[in-house]
């Protein structure tokens, strides 16, 4: 009995048109944008916003993950509108920030994407995760000293900042600084670590990637890091099979796979020209 | 995905209402605490906490054992790492053995004290730390993804009374608290009985391919396609699931990962439902009385 009331009632609510029809339009979306069907996500999205039923962290989202859809599609100032949208329900999204600050990047709009970093690191000087974020967009802003300065308040206690500093050094023509004091030898990022400092090869690298104690992440960090150390040394040959391996493994919507795709743009577009 | 198994002792966080809140009569549901979700990107959810004083986003993983916070936090907070004799193990063989203690915590109206966190670098872009089984479960944990708000309320209520967002048909399932923390309820995959650990904390449902095998999938049966995260070492796919039924609440069209068995570390369980399922339906996880209760997420 009750599994047929209930089966009626499911049936009931989704017949019945503004019954929060924009919070089921909007999981679609989401399943959408996980799956990467960006037309699909954008469309969904579009629908959930339509629908005039969110909440407001329901609006937010929808917006933000359009936004990204649109920036993933190529339609850079759909996505900043987007973006905007997000700040003006949370002025302090990080996301919304930090994607816009790479979407200006995008328009070669450099004064806005300035304008929001500054934005970015006045929100919370003393918060790691978005100095960490900041960092890596003033990497992909090439302003390299800028990342270094913040990443070296970083590099003594966090592995991954002590690489990205690296990277910067190494670009600069810097030399690269000592490992972190709190290395530990036997854990992951060492063979990355060890990478960088010359001390293990490729192949060392993907081995420890697929030792039994790996994370399934460390197959995406096996190829990216090393695939940006060969960028920044301008070994370009060396780079692209590592960045277009770096997007098979990666996360979808992870920083480092986003970076892989812009990289793997710049290498095919240098190759053209 | 954040999912781990307890492989040592911890002092377990020390959660307690406010002064101001009384017990009252044990028949009423008892709010403790009402937070405001911010949806992450792929769907799972923060909710504010402070810890010594600062505000952070944490994640709340109901696949989660102990509490963790990322490096990054640890160092900024100054909180000395300890790692002695502890240790925790989550899917794909990872390990975290070092943790730290918060002296002051808080999430909405709730305080506690000397709270253990582990430290987890995998999360660092999207939360601050994680919230977990440790700590919800002193609670009836309240997920209503469709007003995105978590809401914690006294254990202390009649057995069965605790659907207050809706007068429609709901469902009952019974759970199994496991000794971790984890919530293990029954569920029927296109036909197939099996068990399933809740999993806030995870991107993506997942089962083994033992599993799938029993349901007579493998990476050559017609509708698959190959998943992009697999690796050398861990391979995926995805396959059409019909349907997934909680007792008389079905979710169409689930979308499930298939992974290498060694992939998931041992749960006693058959599958792990992950964020993309849990949003669908509202949650009333009565860790007390060990009973789900669920209805679709817009029912109201």
């Amino acid at each position: 009995m009750k599994r047929t009331a209930l089966a009626a009632f499911l049936i009931a609510a989704s017949s019945i048109p503004g019954v929060c029809a924009g919070y089921d339009d909007l999981n679609s979306g989401i399943s959408a944008f996980n799956a990467e069907q960006n037309d699909s996500a954008i469309s969904w999205f579009t629908k959930a916003l339509e629908a005039g039923d969110l909440v407001p962290d329901q609006i937010r989202i929808a917006h933000l993950n359009r936004g990204f859809s649109y920036n993933r599609k190529g339609e850079t100032e759909k996505a900043i509108a987007d973006f905007t949208a997000v700040l003006a329900i949370k002025p302090h999204d990080k996301w919304a920030l930090s994607e816009r600050v790479l979407s200006y990047l995008a328009l070669q709009d450099k004064k806005k994407a300035v304008a929001d970093l500054a934005l970015l690191a006045a929100l919370n000087p003393n918060d790691p995760a978005a100095a960490y974020i900041l960092g890596c967009l003033n990497w992909e802003l090439g302003r390299h000293a800028e990342s270094a300065a913040i990443f070296s308040r970083q590099a003594n206690t966090n592995e991954y900042a002590w690489l990205w500093l690296q990277l910067n050094n190494v670009t600069l023509g810097e030399p690269m600084t000592p490992p972190p004091a709190r290395y530990q030898a036997d854990l992951w990022p060492n063979p990355l670590i060890a990478f960088f400092q010359g001390k293990a090869t490729q192949d060392d690298v993907m081995s420890a990637a697929q030792s039994p104690s790996a994370a399934q992440e460390h197959a995406c960090e096996a190829n990216f890091f090393p695939a940006m150390l060969h960028a920044a040394k301008n070994e370009m040959s060396l780079a692209e099979p590592l960045f277009s391996e770096a997007v098979q493994r990666c996360e979808s919507n992870s920083r480092e796979r986003s970076i892989s795709r812009q990289q793997l743009e710049k290498i095919t577009a240098k190759a053209e020209k | 995905m954040i999912f781990w198994i307890l492989a040592g002792a911890l002092t377990l966080a020390s959660l307690t209402t406010a002064p101001a809140i009384a017990a009252e009569t044990a028949c009423r549901l008892e709010r403790y605490s009402a937070v405001p979700m911010t949806t992450l990107p792929d769907g799972r959810f923060t909710v504010p906490v402070t810890a010594n004083g600062r505000t952070l986003d944490f994640l709340v993983d109901t696949g989660g054992v102990i509490a963790t916070v990322t490096p990054a936090l640890a160092n900024a907070m100054g909180l000395d790492r300890h790692s002695k004799g502890k240790y925790l193990m989550g899917v794909a063989g990872t390990v975290l053995s070092q943790f730290v203690r918060i002296n002051d915590f808080s999430l909405g109206r709730l305080t506690g004290n000397r709270v253990d966190a582990f430290v987890d670098n995998r999360i660092s872009e999207l939360a601050d730390g994680t919230l977990s089984a440790d700590m919800m479960k002193r609670f009836d944990v309240d997920i209503d993804f469709s007003r995105s708000m978590l809401n914690l309320f006294s254990q202390d209520h009649c057995p069965g009374k605790v659907v207050y967002w809706t007068k429609e048909p709901h469902v009952a399932l019974p759970m199994q608290i496991a000794r971790n923390g984890h919530i293990h309820v029954p569920l029927v995959l296109d036909g197939l009985k099996l068990t399933a650990v809740l999993d806030t904390g995870a991107r993506e449902s997942v089962i083994s391919m033992k599993v799938a095998k029993r349901l007579g999938i493998d990476e050559k049966t017609d509708g698959v396609t190959a998943s992009s995260s697999s690796t050398a070492k861990y391979e995926a796919f995805y396959y059409p699931f019909k349907s997934m039924n909680f007792d008389g609440l079905e979710v169409r069209n689930p979308r499930i990962r298939v992974v290498s068995d060694e992939y998931l570390p041992y749960t006693g369980t058959d599958m792990i439902v992950g964020i993309g399922i849990l949003r669908r339906l509202h949650l009333y996880i009565a860790y007390g009385e060990e009973k789900l209760y669920i209805t679709p997420a817009t029912a109201n």
